[in-house]
């Protein structure tokens, strides 16, 4: 009964509060959308820029069979030069970016091409691949060279296929072979336990902070205090309302993230980024994402509500609060870089343990044993920090600075 | 029925609570060796001048500070073995205890309603006859925050009072009121113990407790240094006014600390 009505008035708190609900619900999908389509717009943008740009080209000692291949192409401005002009200035150019390449060609390229005896002639290229034009002009002229290189071919054989002596995987379309849903798993489990760890507690802090410590600031929770409701009611009724409301801003998270992604990537025109990304899971795989979920925000609401108990006021609780939060965030960034999903500890150390197993999930790689140590021992924190948080509710020290 | 025997309460003190006090000591006796009983029917007042202990002696009654030594029972109930049976038989209200601000009065009598145990039909019962008596009706839909001082007192009253508490226990219970709405707390008081409850309040305004009085126990430095009626009193201490009786048993009792 009166964890029932704690937990609504925590819940009440929140959705009679427009400009909460305004701050928790709305803005981040409005953020998120906004943050993920001007990403999005600058990042083709640029590439379009870049794809417009006429490649301005030096070629020395040009063969005239290049000359006519690069004449029929429309995407750069070229410069020929004879062998006796300075390419230094030149060079100089590319590294200020004025000019994006410069190829040079031996002097007597034609002949040391049909003299079978002579050394193997060399083309050069200079660019700079500090610049994005330059870089994509090389791509170009390596083209263009490629095409040459392959009229030369035919000139000297009769045709191109006569060179070919072996082919690697030119019509094998199962040559890449890999369970899509893993791969996708393993995409996911890279950032995905990241952003959920942080949001979960991003959400749970700011509430947490006001539910606890506002309420010990504003002398309002010693008024809960004489009522004949158990201390550990009043605790387990602010964290159960405090969890429900940090997983449902984690999901507000997660479906900004939903809509914002695809609307993006299609803008750039990238469909097939999308099937790439779709992942189907397991029953067993959603249960075991649920049960760690729970734990979670579980225990990030209970270290939330510890740490906003024994402080003072608000402020002196969100000073104790952002350590913890670097932690948090340290952990997970930890268990994103760490490939070694294998040894067992890394599943019996809290905080660490959960991303890691996120990850195990999503590439279903977990065991059964590695599931139930992070399972465990992340209950275990969260009910020990829930008991501590009771505690200090009885503290006359901690709640009455007595 | 409260009954007080031998309490005494000790802080601990930090370091830099020692520094502010400019005491070597670790600890300061708040309550020392204090017993008193209090019945039903009666408006017991607790004086004594501030910092002699009064709050701490009212925070223990109200289970929200355990005694060092000593016990009290309400009603029979110990405070540190049956917290919850006491506090559910006591209304406590003092000026740091404050409701929700970004509640409405009539929220949070509905809450309290639930928390105490009161069923529907008492709580409908009870809202109309405190929010009638203190006039909240007109502001009972408003925030807490958006209330004026005396607006809020009565607001915090009624809601302490929901569950119709056997015995109540006021800090100061005119402490930054009106005239005009001390009146009404005070009047309410009185009413409360023709109906036969128990009223506790503290103060240190000795006018205060002559009129509402039918008790009183005089703390000073933590002891309890007297404890009787008014008349009693005036007639111990050749006096005809509580002011001149309280001087007398402060000059005898209060020493400087060394």
């Amino acid at each position: 009964m009166g964890f029932k009505s704690i937990m609504g008035k925590e819940l009440t708190r929140v959705f009679k509060d427009k400009k909460l609900i305004f701050s928790m619900f709305i803005l981040p999908v409005v953020v998120m959308v906004g943050m993920f389509m001007l990403i999005f717009a600058l990042v083709s943008n640029m590439s379009n820029n870049i794809e417009k740009h006429k490649s301005a080209v030096y070629v020395q000692n040009a063969p005239e069979r290049f000359t006519e291949i690069l004449g029929a192409g429309e995407d750069m401005s070229v410069t020929y030069i004879g062998a006796s002009e300075n390419t230094e200035f030149i060079k100089e150019n590319i590294k200020n970016g004025d000019t994006d390449i410069l190829v040079v060609f031996p002097e007597d390229f034609t002949k040391l091409v049909s003299d079978e005896k002579a050394a193997i002639p060399q083309v050069k290229t200079f660019y700079n691949p500090s610049e994005d034009n330059s870089t994509e002009a090389r791509g170009r002229v390596m083209g263009y060279l490629e095409g040459y290189r392959q009229t030369l071919i035919a000139d000297k054989f009769g045709s191109v296929e006569a060179a070919v002596i072996f082919t690697v995987d030119s019509d094998n379309e199962g040559s890449q072979v890999f369970d899509n849903d893993k791969a996708a798993g393993k995409m996911l489990g890279m950032f995905l336990p990241y952003f959920i760890t942080m949001m979960i507690f991003a959400g749970a802090m700011g509430l947490g902070v006001d539910a606890i410590a506002g309420e010990k600031e504003r002398g309002t929770l010693a008024s809960l205090l004489l009522t004949p409701v158990s201390r550990m009611e009043i605790v387990m009724g602010k964290m159960a309302a405090l969890g429900l409301l940090s997983i449902m801003s984690a999901l507000v998270y997660i479906l900004g993230m939903l809509v914002a992604i695809p609307l993006g990537v299609n803008q750039m025109g990238g469909e097939s980024m999308m099937s790439e990304l779709s992942i189907s899971f397991t029953p067993v795989q959603i249960a075991q994402l649920i049960i760690l979920i729970l734990g979670i925000v579980l225990m990030y609401v209970a270290l939330i509500g510890l740490v906003s108990v024994i402080a003072k006021s608000i402020k002196e609780a969100q000073t104790y609060i952002m350590p913890v939060y670097m932690i948090v965030i340290i952990a997970g960034m930890v268990s994103m870089y760490t490939s070694d999903t294998s040894s067992f500890t890394s599943y019996a150390i809290p905080l660490i343990n959960s991303s890691v197993a996120f990850k195990g999930i999503f590439t279903r790689e977990i065991t059964v044993p590695q599931f139930a140590a992070a399972a465990i021992v992340t209950y275990a924190v969260a009910f020990a920090l829930i008991a501590l948080t009771a505690k200090a509710f009885k503290s006359e020290k901690i709640m009455f600075n007595a | 029925m409260i009954e007080i025997k031998n309490l005494t309460k000790v802080y601990k003190l930090s370091q830099r609570q020692m520094q502010k006090a400019r005491t070597k000591k670790n600890t300061k006796i708040a309550v020392d060796d204090v017993s008193f009983c209090a019945r039903p029917g009666e408006i017991y007042g607790l004086l004594g001048p501030n910092g002699a202990g009064k709050t701490t002696t009212l925070r223990c009654m109200a289970t929200l500070l355990k005694p060092t030594q000593g016990s009290i029972t309400v009603d029979g109930f110990d405070t540190v073995k049956q917290p919850e049976e006491v506090r559910g038989r006591l209304g406590f209200l003092t000026n740091e205890i404050k409701l929700d601000p970004q509640f409405s009065v009539n929220y949070l009598f509905d809450f309290f309603g639930r928390l105490h145990k009161v069923d529907a039909d008492k709580l409908a019962e009870r809202k109309k006859e405190l929010f009638g008596y203190f006039g909240i009706e007109e502001f009972k839909d408003k925030k807490i925050d958006e209330l004026s001082t005396g607006m809020k007192q009565k607001a915090a009253i009624a809601v302490c009072l929901v569950h119709d508490p056997e015995i109540i226990i006021f800090d100061e219970p005119t402490s930054g009121l009106d005239i005009v709405t001390a009146r009404l707390v005070t009047d309410y008081l009185k009413k409360l113990r023709d109906d036969g409850k128990l009223v506790i309040i503290s103060t240190h305004i000795m006018s205060e407790a002559e009129k509402l009085c039918d008790r009183v126990g005089i703390i000073i430095d933590g002891r309890k240094v007297c404890d009787d009626t008014l008349p009693a009193i005036y007639e111990a201490y050749g006096t005809d006014n509580l002011e001149d009786a309280f001087f007398e048993l402060y000059k005898a009792n209060h020493k400087e600390e060394m």
